[in-house]
């Protein structure tokens, strides 16, 4: 057995960068609330009836010991700040669902083809732009004041100060994918309708978006130690678009990112769920080492390691199903066989795929951290 | 000039739909016309299962082909609506309210041939059973992006066991969390990832051709 020789923050930034070996391979756990609650044997809905969430995750560290870190920062928080906040109308248990389901989102056309118009004369983002109009639309109220970087930063700071992983919880800004936002506001077939048919107006409105969110990561990079910025796109891959509307819709504005985020010395930490094996070949060419992809299993992460080589890290991969319906040596050996093969030179960070699901097996979770620990390099 | 098949091809949806409404109005049998449509939309689901075409455009071709039907319905004479392949019925299940993989199944399975009941969302796994009753399905179909849904499928399965349904019919499921695993746990015969998957299945069945 070795020695952890590392903090917490050294070994995840370690296998981001993925220039050199961690002490041992990293665990990102990336429990939900829900999760947490369901766990301790209570339904999910108490998250949303009067639990207090944080107490269900304390109660989870001290059951099965902690982790290293997770993804994004505002796991831990029961509101997400309104900076991140996507058009989309959600359901909760014990109010709109049954009180054992899960939270869900109700895709519905939200935004409408005016909103385009808005968003390129005067921004998204904002209680007083787009973001705020379609916040009023949907709850009849202002949209809240949004805290700058700095306020952010030391809020979350001093939030994160109860869990045994607070230092890796100052990431360089959290953000969802403009071209993801959009697909979620409109509803799907709706954007992809205007992908196909009004290719010129969405190319602006995500030209105008991604701007933005460039400027917040500037201002991130100014207040954090922990230089990640963590990007989530569900829509863009070849599971749903032709490698055409890919190259002109999403990858110039998620290069520009790159860029921004190589300049500043950091990580681009993107969660791509369902399978992007037919667009990894096109991010061959960005900077080395800036990227680190968090896959949910469907793209196949063998073959993603050999496409992009020993340039980007990656994250996941372990299906859900498996963590609910397998068993322990089945968590073990699916994990094992990663760290063999996509992590024998660093550079992979166990986690789910895309996030725990809220019935696994707790069994499952253990054997997830256990052989995370015995993991030495 | 291209043909109707080919504009559903390139998900055309003007140049498609103009093209329908000029073919009735020319005078041609709007049976006919609807045959073109569903030769398109077959040619478009071996694209897409060959990696030519991807979802985006299996989507759009389904939305020309239910905007196409729109146009044909009140011309198909009654009775003239096309000998149907076979009945499907499907649904996502109690707790889960997740409907876009659910519904492009269903409109595949329409543009196949199929007469296809959609339940909608968030269904109780007894109501659909008690609704197989009456529409004497040959294929049912589970869509569902959440692990603790396959309970609900599940559930779903062995009430049609009890109620001596399960021997007359196919049961796929399908959604992003959905595995070999998940198939066996529920007691379906099929399981996928991808829509047109699906309807193929059930096309090698019933020889759709």
């Amino acid at each position: 057995m070795g020695k952890e020789t590392m903090t917490k923050a050294e070994r995840i930034l370690t296998a981001l960068r993925y220039q050199e070996k961690p002490d041992r391979v990293p665990i990102f756990l990336d429990l939900s609330y829900e999760t947490c609650a369901r766990l301790c044997g209570e339904k999910p809905s108490v998250i949303y009836t009067g639990g207090n969430p944080t107490e269900y995750l304390h109660k989870v560290i001290e059951r099965f010991g902690d982790w290293d870190g997770d993804d994004g920062r505002f796991n831990y928080h029961g509101d997400v700040p309104p900076f991140f906040w996507t058009p989309i109308e959600w359901k909760y248990p014990g109010i709109d669902l049954p009180e054992d389901a899960m939270t869900q989102c109700d895709e519905k056309e939200f935004m409408t083809l005016e909103d385009y118009d808005q968003i390129i004369e005067e921004g998204y983002y904002g209680p007083d732009k787009v973001q705020g109009k379609l916040w009023k639309r949907m709850f009849h109220e202002d949209m809240p004041a949004v805290p700058g970087a700095e306020v952010l930063l030391t809020q979350e700071k001093e939030f994160m100060k109860q869990f045994p992983f607070q230092e890796v919880a100052q990431l360089a800004g959290e953000f969802q994918s403009p071209f993801f936002d959009l697909s979620l506001g409109r509803s799907f077939i709706p954007f992809t309708n205007d992908l196909f048919y009004r290719g010129d107006l969405v190319e602006k409105v995500l030209a105008k978006m991604m701007d933005e969110i460039i400027e917040k990561v500037d201002d991130f990079f100014k207040y954090t130690d922990f230089p990640v910025v963590y990007f989530i796109d569900e829509r863009a891959g070849a599971a749903m678009f032709p490698l055409r509307i890919f190259e002109r819709f999403f990858l110039p504005f998620f290069r520009k990112l790159a860029e921004a985020v190589h300049d500043h010395n950091g990580i681009l930490l993107t969660h791509f769920d369902t399978d992007w094996s037919k667009n990894l070949p096109l991010f061959k060419d960005f900077p080395d080492h800036t990227l680190a992809f968090e896959l949910d299993s469907l793209t196949d992460i063998q073959n993603a390691r050999e496409v992009l080589g020993n340039k980007v890290c990656l994250v996941g991969d372990i299906p859900g199903s498996m963590m609910t319906y397998g068993t322990p040596e089945e968590v073990k050996a699916y994990i094992k066989n990663n760290i063999n093969t996509v992590g024998k030179d660093g550079g992979y960070i166990i986690k789910g795929g895309c996030e725990i699901p809220m019935d696994a097996k707790p069994e499952n979770i253990e054997a997830m951290l256990e052989v995370g620990r015995e993991s030495f390099y | 000039m291209a043909t109707l098949e080919q504009m559903i091809i390139n998900v055309d949806m003007t140049g498609a739909i103009a093209e329908v409404e000029a073919k009735l109005e020319a005078g041609e049998n709007a049976l006919d016309v609807l045959g073109e449509c569903m030769n398109g939309m077959t040619k478009v689901g071996e694209l897409f299962q060959t990696g030519e075409l991807f979802l985006a455009e299996l989507v759009l071709s389904g939305e020309i082909f239910k905007e196409a039907l729109k146009i044909l319905s009140p011309k198909l004479a009654e009775g003239q609506s096309g000998e149907k392949k076979g009945k499907f019925m499907i649904a996502t299940l109690k707790g889960d309210i997740h409907y876009l993989g659910k519904n492009i199944v269903a409109t595949l399975m329409e543009a196949h041939g199929f007469d296809v009941l959609d339940m909608g969302e968030d269904v109780d796994p007894k109501l659909f059973v008690e609704k197989m009753k009456e529409f004497k399905p040959d294929f049912v179909g589970f869509s569902s992006l959440l692990t603790p849904n396959m309970e609900e499928m599940k559930a779903a399965v062995d009430l049609m066991k009890e109620e001596g349904l399960r021997d007359g019919v196919k049961v796929l499921i399908g959604g992003g969390i959905t595995s070999e695993i998940s198939k066996n746990f529920v007691g379906a015969d099929f399981q996928t990832t991808d829509a047109m998957a699906g309807v193929s299945y059930c096309c090698d069945l019933v020889d759709c051709k």
